[in-house]
């Protein structure tokens, strides 16, 4: 069990984290750059407490955000691994998509969406019937809200009571050919959760304080199964990233890591 | 077939509360001794089969053996990736229980028909298939499902198939022989080796036979491939006939040339089984196996096509 982080310790993060994704994706020439800056403040926020104890679980299921998940757990000092070197590389295991030969906390290889929360259902299921305690985290994209997985087991969950479950729905609005809302219309989207029977909160995906303060609240006096909607950025820190679909593919180009690093230094330093 | 799975599930429940049965949704008057018996291991996780595969997977990865009970296609093909994914890349300790092989749900049409689960559960790797023929032969295969730690297939009839072996089996592991004619030494041997309740098919054989040839009969209820290729090598035939409830592209028949091809076994063998075709036909499941031409008096013809 490691030392307990504050949300300013954990903030600091924010800026180092990003470097490495930055540089991984240059390096590697991959993708998902967007998608893994939206979510990352929370999988940072979500890991410290998987980190603060390990009766707690993490499940990543929007699997193409690795370079993410690979980044908060060497910045945790959790790899041996120079990852620069290393992001999907020949021979290695740290494919593009979340891969569980990586670490022992990641408790689900993913990459196809919708297999996530199904996962985690089960273990939250195994621990509300067993002797185990800890909350199961999990972090699922929007586009995910389309799987018809994510809504059978939202139905599991409820008709469950899984009271030690947490989801964490990354809302950047965008998915891979455009917004949401043109794609398949999600809105109203908490009052849909709220609908199947689950606690539903709202919270801003890139401060630290609010993500942590919503954890701890949630830690207290959890009743019923819990949806968090993290309304974030696709690309969050790089200008010229945000809300921009085209970063769901793109990796960044010598010229442009480095103006990313600049835009980097700038706003987390 | 399905009710002896479940008694002897039971017994085992009972015995071992880490043991977890989840259906979706079926399993009326199978599981209903199960469920009253062992409450709290048993989930009904209603009509959404891919979301139970990613809930077994979950449970099973915090040491749970988890049973998967439903219908021919429904706990397969409908959630293949959730079982490559979930279950078999990550190791998790689930067995997925199919009822209705084959036509066992003939008439009810081609939605119930469980007829490429082998090939595709087959090419998953490391999951290994289970097909017995009869309840003797899941009695024996049942242990070692249990104690497996790895993602396994059961693949069980319905109810009612007759009994292919006369006494209880100990090691299923190598194809059994059930019958067997023998009039000259000189004439030439064929080997059927059938997998699953088709095996019933040859218990008619007797009343078809001419006496032209010998032929010894074997079930192979566990599809292993080492385990074939050491039988191969030990027995002599003139020609190896398989036999299954399935379609031809992948699955038993086709593991068997597999077999002949990478251990360069130069055996003469020749595949029955179904064809994708005549699928809008329907009917009782001895009336499919006679349109399919797999039933006793296809089986004749086959050999006597191919000696």
């Amino acid at each position: 069990m490691s030392k307990s982080r504050t949300y300013t310790e954990l903030a600091k993060m924010a800026g180092p984290v990003r470097h490495l994704i930055l540089s991984i994706n240059n390096s590697a020439k991959s993708s998902h750059i967007g998608s893994s800056f939206s979510v990352v403040d929370v999988l940072i926020c979500v890991y410290s407490y998987i980190d603060k104890n390990h009766e707690n679980k993490m499940i990543l299921s929007k699997g193409h955000a690795a370079a993410a998940m690979y980044a908060v757990l060497a910045n945790f000092g959790k790899l041996n691994e120079d990852l620069t070197t290393i992001y999907c590389a020949d021979g290695g295991k740290f494919s593009g998509h979340v891969s569980h030969f990586v670490h022992k906390d990641i408790n689900l290889s993913t990459g196809s969406l919708g297999h996530g929360l199904p996962y985690g259902t089960g273990i939250s299921l195994a621990k509300k019937k067993g002797e185990n305690s800890g909350k199961v985290f999990v972090i699922m994209s929007d586009g995910e809200m389309d799987e018809g997985t994510t809504w059978e087991s939202a139905l599991f969950a409820n008709h469950f009571q899984l009271d030690n479950l947490i989801v964490f729905i990354d809302r950047n609005r965008l998915q891979s050919l455009s917004d949401t809302e043109s794609t398949i219309k999600l809105e109203p989207l908490k009052k849909k959760w709220k609908s199947f029977g689950w606690q539903t909160y709202e919270v801003n995906a890139h401060s630290y304080k609010e993500i942590v303060k919503l954890i701890e609240k949630v830690l207290v006096n959890q009743t019923k199964p819990v949806c968090i909607i993290a309304n974030s950025i696709k690309g969050y820190g790089i200008s010229f990233m945000e809300n921009s679909v085209k970063w769901h593919y793109r990796s960044p180009n010598d010229d442009e890591l480095e103006l990313g690093r600049i835009q980097l230094k700038e706003k987390f330093e | 077939m399905r009710s002896k799975f479940a008694e002897i599930l039971l017994i085992e429940a009972l015995k071992n509360n880490n043991l977890l049965l989840l259906t979706g949704d079926l399993g009326y008057g199978v599981l209903d001794k199960f469920m009253k018996e062992a409450p709290g291991q048993f989930f009904n996780c209603g009509v959404a089969e891919q979301t139970m595969i990613g809930v077994a997977g979950g449970l099973s990865s915090q040491g749970k053996k988890v049973f998967v009970y439903s219908i021919a296609n429904f706990p397969t093909l409908r959630c293949l990736e959730q079982i490559r994914n979930d279950l078999v890349y990550m190791g998790n300790n689930v067995t997925i229980v199919s009822v209705g092989a084959g036509f066992s749900y003939g008439s009810q049409g081609y939605t119930h028909h469980g007829i490429e689960d082998i090939s595709v559960m087959r090419c998953l790797g490391k999951l290994k298939v289970y097909s017995p023929a009869d309840t003797h032969e899941l009695e024996a295969i049942m242990p070692e499902v249990i104690t497996s730690g790895s993602t396994s297939y059961l693949r069980l009839g319905k109810g009612g198939e007759p009994l292919i072996h006369k006494n209880s089996l100990s090691n299923v592991n190598q194809p059994i022989l059930f019958q067997e004619y023998s009039s000259s030494s000189t004439s030439k041997l064929v080997g059927i080796l059938s997998c699953g309740t088709i095996g019933a098919e040859i218990l008619e054989l007797p009343n078809l036979h001419k006496g032209e040839f010998n032929y010894k009969a074997y079930s192979v209820p566990v599809l292993d491939k080492e385990h074939i290729k050491e039988f191969l090598l030990d027995k002599k035939f003139d020609l190896v006939i398989t036999l299954e409830e399935h379609v031809l592209a992948g699955g038993f028949g086709s593991m068997l040339l597999e077999v002949n091809s990478e251990h360069h076994l130069n055996l003469n063998i020749r595949n029955l089984g179904i064809k994708n075709d005549n699928l809008e036909t329907n009917g009782s499941q001895s009336y499919l196996r006679k349109i399919h031409k797999i039933n006793a008096v296809s089986i004749m013809k086959f050999i006597e096509q191919n000696l």
